[in-house]
């Protein structure tokens, strides 16, 4: 029997701007414990946008890349890993 | 260096390839579609070391090329008339963020009706969104004005986003002998760029992020103090190229015999060739007429028209575009610039070459005439060949 476990990291700080028991917000919490430091999130226009917290303050201990609505799909491919022509 | 008989649209893609750049975006649309083609030949033979990213329109092209500048890469992307538009929001997401990006726009006119000719009407509908503005004259300029647009978009005074424009088909389809500088000598005056501003994986970093107006004014003034850091910084990088690689192409808004000038036209792109050679017939005739090629459009050279405003009385300002219920977009500049010139010239907006109709020598010189003769027009369409009516 497998037994499952939570990684005691926490990426998502208190303070953020969610509302009293926001999904959204237990859901990024679980979501940044499982995918690890090194992990880039693209956000489009959406409650993720304030949830977050505000310029100059962040609630989230990776990279955030916020995107309009539709272009979300297109950020997250511009995140691929540029080749370096310099060598 | 090399010289290669190539397209206006061929000179962007050597450009870029040169300019090495890393990530590319793009979605094809005539007359732009082969920028895009070469450039995708020049990474699937390894020439070009870098990602072509596919996408499925212009306003995912510009989305991709944000992020990965985001990341720290040199991007370049390519459109024209309705992929521009489509791109707007995006236009000012760029700038906003200050993605360092460089794109070739071919200008082309703007449906309905459809029409695939030159026209300014789809970059001058994005004066507003905070990107630099380049309009070429030759294919040459294309090719040395994309280089200079990488310098400058990644210096550290400014960080904006540029385009460099050019007409379609008199530039992006007709051949010329191009120039190409050698890969070393373009590598010292571009050096990789400098990671500015971008996420690093695995650090707490964010772009694009909300703030609301205690803090939202302050990024607007940044790019505004960038945008009027432009000038100073292109004088620097036209240096710095014409030392390198020998050639300079004359600031913001170089002049052509305009000392003296009874009446000077101001130009934009490939009509200013045409123009040049009215000059010389007019000056040969005895008649003291002047030209100035408005290079960069944002930031507009203000200083420069107010320093050519002191010595002539009348100038005509020549749009292949218009803004309905006003006048040429770039005569609406350069009246704006001239309020507060200590000499105010007459000055009279002409619209020319609209929808890819040829800018003549016999047009150029009726405009010469017009202004010469002083009759006050303030916005005259040049070669109306149908009677248009009103409906109503």
């Amino acid at each position: 029997m497998v037994k499952l476990t939570i990684p005691s990291q926490e990426l998502m700080f208190s303070g953020h701007a969610a509302c009293p028991g926001c999904g959204p917000a237990l859901a990024m919490r679980l979501l940044l414990k499982g995918l690890g430091p090194r992990t880039l999130i693209s956000i489009p226009a959406c409650c993720w946008t304030v949830i977050g917290t505000p310029y100059p303050t962040t609630a989230l201990r990776v990279g955030v890349l916020d995107n309009p609505i539709e272009s979300t799909g297109a950020s997250i491919s511009g995140c691929g890993r540029p080749r370096t022509p310099w060598g | 260096m090399t010289l290669k008989v190539m397209s206006g649209n061929y000179a962007q893609s050597y450009a870029a390839k040169l300019a090495r750049v890393q990530v590319i975006s793009a979605y094809p649309i005539t007359p732009q579609t082969s920028i895009v083609e070469k450039i995708a030949d020049f990474v699937a033979s390894g020439e070009l070391p870098a990602q072509y990213v596919k996408v499925e329109s212009e306003h995912s092209a510009l989305q991709v090329c944000i992020s990965a500048a985001a990341l720290g890469a040199r991007t370049y992307t390519a459109t024209s008339s309705q992929g521009l538009l489509l791109m707007h929001e995006l236009l000012h997401w760029a700038s906003g963020m200050r993605a360092p990006i460089v794109m070739g726009v071919v200008n082309r006119a703007v449906a309905p009706p459809w029409d695939i000719g030159a026209d300014h009407t789809d970059t001058m509908s994005q004066r507003d969104t905070g990107w630099i503005q380049f309009y070429a004259e030759s294919n040459q300029e294309v090719l040395d004005t994309v280089l200079e647009a990488f310098r400058l978009a990644e210096h550290p005074d400014v960080r904006l986003p540029v385009m460099v424009t050019e007409d379609a088909f008199y530039l992006s389809h007709t051949v010329e002998p191009v120039d190409v500088p050698d890969a070393s000598v373009v590598d010292r005056f571009l050096p990789p760029r400098e990671a500015h501003a971008v996420l690093h994986p695995g650090e707490t970093g964010r772009l694009g992020s909300f703030t609301g107006p205690d803090h939202y004014v302050e990024f607007r003034r940044q790019v505004a103090d960038a945008m009027q850091r432009v000038p100073a910084t292109l004088t620097m990088v036209e240096d710095e190229f014409q030392e390198l690689v020998g050639r300079y192409h004359g600031g913001a808004i170089p002049t052509y015999r305009t000392d003296d000038a009874d009446a000077i036209l101001i130009t934009m792109g490939t009509a200013t060739t045409t123009a040049r050679s009215v000059v010389d017939e007019l000056r040969a005739a005895g008649r003291k007429v002047g030209l100035a090629k408005l290079r960069l459009f944002r930031p507009f050279p203000d200083d420069e028209i107010r320093q050519l405003a002191q010595t002539v009385d009348r100038i005509g300002v020549v749009d292949r575009s218009y803004t309905f219920g006003r006048m040429g977009p770039a005569a609406t500049e350069v009246s704006a610039a001239l309020y507060s010139a200590p000499h105010r010239p007459v000055l009279t907006s002409f619209l020319a070459g609209i929808g890819g109709r040829d800018v003549t020598p016999q047009e150029v010189r009726m405009m010469f005439e017009t202004l010469l003769s002083g009759a006050p027009i303030v916005t005259h369409w040049e070669d109306l060949e149908l009677e248009v009516q009103a409906d109503g």
